[in-house]
């Protein structure tokens, strides 16, 4: 098929969808910048000046960050599993959570950590407790639920890298005389290292703009940006301060990601034969 | 390095176990007879799922959720088709800008974008209707939808339409005998894809429901919030029926190795 000038107009319906997604990116910030009398940074200011919502702020940051390191910790390790025994089984496991809706993967953990869940029931059967233990609304809650949730994007990038490893660069290190512990530090895991560095900014990512999680499983202390943002627009009917917390999280979550893309750009300088 | 293997594929099962363990707890929670939530159930019964199944409001957010995949899925895959095709066969000004606003929505904190989308809905007028749940479900899947079919349209061979255009077809002929078959896998597993996306889509469409305009996934989440009645266990488990059953269609169309080469 020929492609002239007038293939262009074939993107029209795709720039259309993309106005739209800036018209909404757009009165977003003009939201949060518009003031009682036009624009201002009240709103914005009002958020940085309001000492609860800072510490939502940063709690969002801190739980983002507990998730991101938690979810490295057992991603890895499935990942070198899944690499070392390549059965398509085990990618159907790891698939599978990802296509099962978010609110649905949550409410199983309310079946197992709530008050008359999985684990309070068969710790009171076996006489441990007397008194169901507070498993969710905390921040243990919260933790589990994210980690269960995106610990399928975690081990699925760090599982794309690993299988590029050349497995000639690890022979040459035994044939050297490196034991298996010195190979997998030296080699392996630096190699591996982009891969981690991009789980890592999207656990990282994911975790601040979750909502239904924080909503299901934490509790009124364990307030997320996500949850804030649902209770301002959805309960408050405050659209500027809504507005306001949104565009704090995605500036906050920019400036997050930073250091894992550095990461990642060091370790690929550094490591040429990646690009061959 | 054997003993080490051996504390491998331990950490291996229980981390399994721990990524399957909340979707197996759902299923076997929904057969209780009780009225209340309870872990393991004591009885055996399928009293909730005729609840659902009988209940005017779970079919009405069902029928509302499969409409509103079906609407995004296909218009997005149609205009991600044709947007494809232009991007990966010629010389598009602005092309990486292009790309990078397709990206968006999965570059944003969910929250944020769940707002940018309500935005544009308050804007449109539309809020609380179905096609502003459409409008936002369709920004939404672009993501999902145009790197399956670039990967598809790049994997294919151009010299194929070239011979067959030297031969004499018409553009319209090629297109329909050529380009289209080849490309078919990469449309159905984008369309599917993005049919689950939408499908099972909670944060953002809860900003966008109106009072009697409610998503499945949405209602399972009010419903959660107002009382933990086994109900939300079964609709839960047809919910995941529904969508395992399109994961399964998509791995015997094309192979789910395609999850993992889209999202790398």
């Amino acid at each position: 098929m020929s492609f002239g000038r007038a293939s262009l107009l074939l993107l029209l319906p795709c720039i259309g969808l993309l106005i739209g997604l800036l018209t909404g990116v757009g009165t977003l910030v003009q939201q949060a910048f518009t003031g009682v009398e036009g624009s201002s940074v009240a709103n914005v200011a009002d958020f940085l000046g309001r000492p609860e919502a800072m510490r939502v702020f940063w709690y969002t940051h801190r739980i983002a960050l507990e998730v991101t390191a938690i979810c490295l910790l057992i991603a890895y390790p499935l990942a070198v599993f899944m690499a070392l025994r390549p059965k398509v089984i085990y990618l159907v496991l790891i698939l599978m959570p990802l296509m099962v809706s978010i609110v649905v993967r949550t409410y199983g953990w309310v079946v197992i950590l709530g008050p008359r869940g999985l684990v309070n029931t068969a710790l009171r059967a076996a006489g441990i407790i007397d008194r169901p233990l507070p498993l969710m609304f905390n921040d243990g809650g919260v933790i589990v639920g994210l980690v269960h949730i995106f610990i399928p994007f975690a081990v699925l990038a760090i599982l794309a890298v690993y299988v590029k490893i050349e497995k000639t660069l690890l022979e040459a290190a035994m044939v050297l005389g490196a034991s298996p512990l010195k190979v997998f530090l030296r080699v392996v895991l630096p190699l591996s290292l982009p891969g981690v560095a991009t789980a890592a900014s999207i656990v990282y990512l994911l975790s601040l703009g979750a909502i239904v999680t924080p909503l299901l499983l934490g509790g009124q202390q364990q307030n997320m940006l996500g949850t804030m943002i649902y209770n301002q627009m959805l309960v408050y009917y405050n659209f500027p301060a809504a507005s306001a917390a949104a565009i704090l999280l995605t500036g906050s979550a920019a400036i997050a990601v930073i250091p894992f893309q550095l990461v990642d750009r060091w370790a690929t300088r550094k490591l040429p034969s990646r690009r061959t | 390095m054997k003993p080490a293997q051996a504390v491998l594929t331990a950490f291996a099962a229980a981390a399994f176990a721990f990524i399957l363990a909340p979707i197996l707890v759902v299923v076997v929670a929904s057969v209780t007879p009780r009225g209340y939530l309870e872990f393991p159930p004591q009885g055996l019964s399928l009293r909730w799922y005729v609840e659902v199944l009988t209940s005017w409001a779970w079919g009405r957010a069902f029928l509302v959720s499969v409409a509103l995949a079906t609407v995004a899925a296909t218009a997005t895959t149609f205009v991600c088709f044709l947007a494809a095709l232009v991007t990966t066969r010629r010389r598009v000004p602005g092309k990486n800008l292009l790309e990078f606003l397709i990206q968006l929505p999965l570059l944003l904190p969910h929250a944020a974008l769940a707002m940018a989308l309500f935005s544009l809905i308050l804007v449109l007028g539309l809020r609380g209707s179905f096609p502003g749940l459409a409008v936002a479900h369709l920004i939404l899947v672009m993501p999902f939808v145009y790197a399956p079919i670039v990967n598809g349209l790049r994997q294919h061979d151009l010299s194929v339409e070239e011979a067959a255009a030297t031969l004499g077809a018409d553009p319209i002929t090629v297109f329909r005998k050529i380009t289209l078959p080849m490309i078919r896998p990469a449309l159905v597993s984008a369309f599917l894809f993005s049919f689950i996306v939408s499908f099972d889509e909670v944060t953002v469409s809860v900003f966008l429901i109106g009072v009697d305009m409610t998503t499945l996934p949405v209602k399972i989440l009010s419903d959660i919030q107002a009382s933990a009645s086994p109900a939300i266990a079964a609709v839960s488990t047809l919910l995941m029926g529904l969508t395992l059953a399109m994961v399964y269609i998509i791995n015997r169309l094309i192979g789910i190795r395609l999850f993992v080469e889209n999202r790398a």
